[in-house]
């Protein structure tokens, strides 16, 4: 082993003696565009200045396996960290460089290497964006059913890598429930085809141990996944409920009752308000800032969150939560919304739609018609990627998605908004539901008087939620991941068991070069 | 140290010391060495056991059985048996079908009997989720949830005998697991001891996104890198609307696939059967019952149970009848399947009663297979038996999306115990063509234990050895289950 002390310039020579008909880029646009994910916390850091503190060594994209195999080897032999890369839409900083590492594009492996559809199965290659390969089961008649928000900036090694949700994971599952077996290529420089075709068979389900690792382990090069005919038939409805809790209760006597909805949604009161709203803009909003703004204007409910007031508001946060909480009667008169979804076979919608009509309406349901409904599935990828303007004014957004069984599901919701109240102006939804229980979508924004106050608030603000999502018996997260943002949570999140991960971590990665820090394991890791 | 080394030095151990430290941990009354003890935890189901049993040649049992009474005291057994490099098994019911819960060689084995860990932790009926200890026999589970309004909807043939430990160490499928899964899916967390003693405990959430679902370790690990001593599990609830059909077809092919649309339809039968056309069991049995033709041998059934809400049971049906009728299925009514149910634990298939006799011998090949692949490997799988003159009686079982499984029941008699024991070989060494031909995966349902036909199915996917390097981090004295799962004996 070389050892990291070389110099850049004699192990890029290297990595071009190696693989020399690797492609690599070591032009400062691609190392700094590749810097970061999506994290807001990074795009904190970048306003404080720290515009790419740890460029990576050079960013590569391998086409094939075999050259992953032997950038594997190159690495493991020069202790080169390396940095598995889909489309860099993650928002947890699990594709974070540092100083050093090399980030492994996999968008080069974009294939859809068969599609068996006696078998319902896909077999695809890793680095294929997700509405592609969408796409390209719609053509015969199938359907993945996994429809993340960013669907059209993810690629399907993404999803495994994190266990990501659709929208539709009430029906299809999420991707770990899709997923039937992948192809990695091992830290150790070795193909593992974790499963088979028939789901199992002996032994640990290596799919399971797979599918979540977050780079940690290897590289995800293809997986082979459930699909399902494309629905012939939806429908969509809107609900209201008094207060969040009663929307809850229902949503879990839905769920218990037999009967698997494509798509269940439940705003809280705010929320609410804003899940409404493009139905009178009719337009896609610049930010999450925007869409409070302007929709609490048109409404004239509180006219104090003037665009002006917007920054004053959201640096008392503890201020705006109270007032949020006390006016939500008011400021959404028909109280939480709740959208249902149900597709498929015809004659089957129809009936979970009628019985899961009735359930509802006897749990207190008001029957807001279809409209709301067709409005949310027009809108279902309208998420801001326009965030600049909110944070260029001081301020942050940011999410977070826990998740924990019925009996605890409230505690958590209180615990969360509590923790986040005093640095945030928070809200909330409720949307991926299983007869077991169900996540929370936690939407807040802050504001401080400048780039360093808002990343220490940004912060303190993570630690506290955090912490209260542990606290209630949730898991800190339900589809985001965990990469570096939460890895210091992680064994309040394992406990004890967090020494299965290690172990995984010890056989399948040794040298730690498989994208250290994420996942809390291998933090000091090679640069 | 490598466990070899400990194998060739038995003698040193300090058997006296050993049995006193572990009369220490669990009481005297909760440990035997007595032969009354070790001859019943000498054998589990095997076959090929059992038929050497019947030939006359004695297995050695363990030298110690304990039944320690909690997670902690079982975590001090594996300590003691960690120092003295004791191999352990982990037992249950005893009733796996593959050698997993035996001793073998002739070192000193301690067996770990779970089933005093039986207790219901906590119900949490709201989000229908039950922790339970992991010693719990099957039946003694669903009998208590069915009294609070609950199913576990876990139903192998087992029920009567297998522990919740031993279904979630072998992923255990039952035969409700169309609807409901197997085993893992019914699984939310665990609490497990390591071979060093330690316990972990695995979070509990519907789901999430914080790395690998590290639970998936130690189930299907087959005993082989811990102890599982607690469970939560997602229930169902009672009580229930259900409706039977059945269906008979001209051949596998059409009952297949009017199986194969109506699951991608999206219809979740609680059972989904492929079997011989019932009647034929009167030729089975009356030697002047009239001889049935090729048409009607060909023939097979499909046999279906449908439970939840009345509206959307009748619209699974209504889905499946026209997929059947498509395919040319003649629709026999309620009563075919509803006669299944009513005897579902004893119409499967009774090796006992074919083993008692002198020289025969029997077992049950099951592969898991894709429904391309499915009437090919069917069609095969019963000409090669039929051909070598053992009977055979196969049923397609646990549909899922991508495929099913296939089981194969078979028996036979030879003309000694030698041959018989050779037949029984040959029968595993025939299945095992076959299904690496056609595209079925062995072992699919009940485990893998020491049988090497249906290890070595597996044993070229190299994942195996993939749990024999986790085993030697976790288990570096070898003590947990060696040998079983092609771990280092």
């Amino acid at each position: 082993m070389t050892g990291p002390s070389t110099s850049p310039d004699s192990r890029l020579a290297s990595l071009r003696e190696a693989l020399p008909t690797l492609r690599v880029s070591v032009h400062v646009a691609d190392r700094i565009a590749y810097a970061r994910d999506l994290w807001p916390g990074g795009q904190l850091e970048k306003l404080a200045g720290r515009f790419a503190p740890e460029p990576p060594l050079c960013v590569v994209w391998p086409t094939d396996r075999s050259e992953l195999v032997r950038l594997v080897a190159w690495a493991r032999e020069r202790g080169t960290a390396l940095v598995p890369f889909g489309a860099g839409s993650g928002v947890c900083g699990g594709t974070t460089a540092g100083a050093g590492k090399v980030i492994v594009d996999l968008k080069l492996m974009d294939s859809v290497v068969r599609i068996e559809p006696q078998n319902n199965l896909v077999r695809a290659q890793a680095g294929i964006l997700g509405w592609h390969l969408e796409d390209r089961l719609n053509e015969e008649g199938l359907t993945l059913g996994h429809f993340p928000s960013s669907l059209m900036c993810s690629t399907l090694g993404g999803y495994l890598a994190t266990r990501s949700a659709g929208q539709c994971s009430s029906m299809y599952g999420k991707i770990e429930d899709m997923v039937v077996s992948m192809e990695v290529v091992a830290g150790t420089g070795e193909v593992i085809e974790t499963g088979r075709d028939m789901g199992g068979g002996l032994g640990p389900d290596w799919t399971q141990l797979f599918v979540g690792s977050e780079g940690a382990l290897g590289f995800i090069t293809e997986g082979t996944l459930k699909v399902h005919p494309a629905p012939e038939h939806r429908v969509m409805h809107g609900y209201g409920f008094e207060r969040v809790s009663a929307g809850c209760e229902a949503i879990r006597r839905l769920m218990q009752a037999g009967l698997r909805p494509a798509v269940v949604r439940l705003y809280d009161e705010f929320d609410s308000v804003l899940a409404r709203s493009g139905a009178e803009k009719g337009s896609e909003a610049d930010s999450l800032l925007e869409r409070i703004t302007g929709q609490v204007k048109g409404r004239g409910a509180l006219p104090w969150l003037k665009r002006r007031a917007m920054q004053v508001a959201l640096s008392r946060p503890e201020i705006a939560n109270r007032v949020v909480d006390e006016l939500a009667p008011m400021v959404s008169a028909d109280g939480c919304l709740c959208v249902i979804g149900w597709e498929g076979d015809r004659r089957m919608v129809d009936a979970q739609a009628r019985l899961g009509h009735e359930e509802l309406m006897r749990s207190g349901a008001r029957d807001l018609g279809e409209e709301p409904g067709w409005h949310w599935l027009r809108r279902r990828y309208a998420v801001s990627y326009k965030q600049s303007k909110l944070f260029t004014s001081g301020a942050f957004v940011d999410t977070m998605e826990v998740a924990s069984t019925w009996n605890r599901l409230m505690d958590l919701y209180e615990g969360v908004r509590k923790a986040i109240a005093p640095f945030a102006f928070v809200m909330a939804h409720f949307s991926h539901a299983y007869p077991e229980g169900c996540s929370i979508y936690f939407s807040f924004a802050g504001s401080a008087s400048d780039p360093v106050e808002a990343r220490m608030r940004y912060e303190r603000l993570w630690s506290a939620a955090l912490a209260a999502a542990t606290r209630a018996g949730g898991t800190i997260s339900h589809h985001h991941g965990v990469g570096r943002s939460k890895a210091h949570f992680m064994t309040e999140e394992h406990g004890n068991s967090m020494l299965l991960l290690r172990t995984l971590k010890s056989t399948f990665d040794p040298d730690t070069i498989m994208n250290p820090g994420v996942l809390g394991v291998g933090a000091s890791g090679a640069p | 140290m490598s466990s070899r080394d400990n194998e060739q030095q038995p003698v040193s151990a300090p058997y006296p010391e050993i049995t006193a430290q572990l009369t220490e941990v669990v009481g005297a009354e909760n440990l035997s060495s007595s032969p009354v003890d070790t001859i019943a935890h000498a054998v589990d189901f095997w076959p090929r056991k059992l038929m050497e049993t019947r030939a006359g040649r004695w297995h050695r049992g363990p030298r110690w059985v304990v039944w320690p009474g909690a997670a902690a005291e079982v975590a001090h057994v594996l300590r003691i048996a960690s120092t003295y490099a004791i191999p352990v098994i982990p037992y249950g019911g005893g009733s796996s079908m593959v050698g997993g819960a035996s001793p073998r060689g002739e070192r000193p084995w301690l067996v770990i009997n779970c089933k005093r860990m039986c207790n219901i932790l906590d119900m949490d009926e709201g989000s229908m989720v039950v922790h339970v200890q992991a010693g719990v026999v099957g039946v003694e589970l669903e009998e208590r949830l069915n009294a609070r309004g609950f199913s576990l909807g876990h139903v192998p043939t087992s029920m009567t005998t297998a522990t919740l430990g031993g279904w979630l160490s072998t992923r255990s499928s039952g035969m409700l697991s169309s609807r409901y899964g197997r085993i893992s899916d019914l699984c939310l967390g665990i609490t497990a001891v390591l071979p060093d003693g330690q316990l972990v405990h695995t979070r509990v959430a519907p789901r999430r996104a914080t790395g690998p679902e590290l639970m998936h370790l130690l189930l299907g690990a087959e005993g082989t890198l811990g102890i599982i001593t607690a469970a939560h599990l997602r229930l169902h609830r009672l009580p229930l609307h259900r409706q039977f059909d059945s269906f008979r077809f001209e051949r596998i092919d059409e009952a297949a696939e009017a199986l194969r649309r109506s699951i991608t339809s999206g219809v979740r039968p609680l059972v989904a059967r492929i079997q011989r056309d019932p009647r034929l069991r009167r030729s089975d049995r009356d030697p002047d019952a009239p001889v049935p033709d090729a048409a009607a041998l060909a023939r097979r059934v499909l046999l279906l149970a449908f439970e939840g809400p009345a509206e959307l049971v009748e619209a699974e049906r209504g889905v499946v009848r026209s997929h059947v009728a498509e395919l040319g299925g003649e629709a026999l009514g309620q009563a075919p399947a509803r006669r299944w149910w009513g005897q579902r634990f004893a119409a499967g298939f009774r090796m006992t009663p074919v083993l008692v006799r002198e020289n025969s011998f029997a077992d049950y090949v099951e592969a898991g297979v894709t429904w391309a692949g499915l009437a090919g490997l069917y069609r095969a799988m019963e000409e090669a038996f039929a051909s070598r003159g053992w009977r055979t009686r196969l049923v397609v079982e646990h549909a899922r999306m991508e495929g099913v499984s296939l089981g194969c029941a078979f028996w036979g008699d030879a003309a000694s115990p030698q041959e018989a024991v050779a037949s029984y070989d040959a029968a595993w060494k025939v299945a095992q063509q076959v299904c690496l031909a056609h595209g079925g995966r062995l072992g699919h349902v009940y485990g893998g234990g020491q049988h090497r036909a249906v290890l070595l199915d597996e044993w070229g996917k190299g994942r195996l050895e993939l749990l024999t390097r986790i085993k030697r981090k976790l288990d570096p004295a070898g003590i947990m289950n060696p040998g079983v799962l092609g771990t280092e004996p």
